[in-house]
């Protein structure tokens, strides 16, 4: 049985809430999705955009802090 | 990475594709960071004569080889590709562990809006069966997000 006919299965509220235990002892951030569920497409994708920018700044700015510091 | 830029070329030649892989998964309400864009194509030569016409604008190089020119032979030789463009990277395959080819994909997409521009994004069921497809620990955090997600949507429509 393929994944998406067992989550076709998931109706009872037991089952949603064993995922959703499953998911908070992952460390699955449910209020961020939650939050996520509400927002259109576009904005979704304004705020992946607005994180990967800074992912991009961190990831140019870490070579600079270590030579200031060596 | 320019998603708009890439979403509009590709309609604008009319290439049948699905948005598949992390960004579907951002589309579709995961928090998840990625760098690249992911599509599964349909192979077949109208297809490929419209992608062709798409990446024109957005001056693909295939990266392993950046001296083979991504054109038509390229498309009928190779099944998946891993592009650099002016637009980011972008993956294309033609195949999707755990889906199947673009026929399989496209019956398990959603249509979306994204920027006044109309695709078809993969259902989160879809993204669960490829994520568990592959079997990666790098995915697991992300398969999990999937799974709440889809519980989640499930738990607000009763």
């Amino acid at each position: 049985m393929i994944t998406s006919q067992i989550a076709e299965q998931l109706e009872s509220p037991e089952d949603l809430k064993h995922i959703l235990d499953e998911a908070r002892k992952a460390g699955v951030d449910i209020e961020g999705l939650k939050h996520n569920l509400s927002l259109t497409p576009d904005q979704r994708l304004d705020q992946f955009l607005k994180a990967l920018a800074w992912l991009e700044w961190a990831q140019q700015a870490r070579p600079a802090t270590r030579t200031h510091e060596s | 990475m320019n998603p708009e830029a890439v979403i509009t070329a590709l309609n604008t030649h009319k290439v049948r594709y699905v948005i598949v892989g992390g960004f579907a998964a951002v589309l579709q309400g995961a928090r998840y960071i990625t760098q690249d864009i992911d599509f599964c194509y349909a192979r077949d030569d109208e297809n490929f004569k419209n992608i062709l016409q798409a990446f024109s604008e957005l001056h693909p190089i295939i990266r392993p080889n950046p001296t083979v020119p991504f054109d038509l032979i390229a498309l009928q030789n190779n099944t998946n590709f891993t592009l650099d463009t002016d637009a980011g990277e972008i993956d294309l395959m033609g195949y999707i562990d755990g889906l199947g080819d673009y026929a399989e994909v496209v019956k398990r997409a959603d249509e979306f809006e994204v920027r006044g521009q109309t695709c078809q994004v993969l259902s989160l069921e879809g993204l669960i069966d490829s994520k568990s497809a592959l079997n990666r620990r790098k995915d697991f955090q992300l398969l999990e997000e999937l799974k709440t997600l889809n519980a989640l949507r499930k738990q607000s429509k009763d």
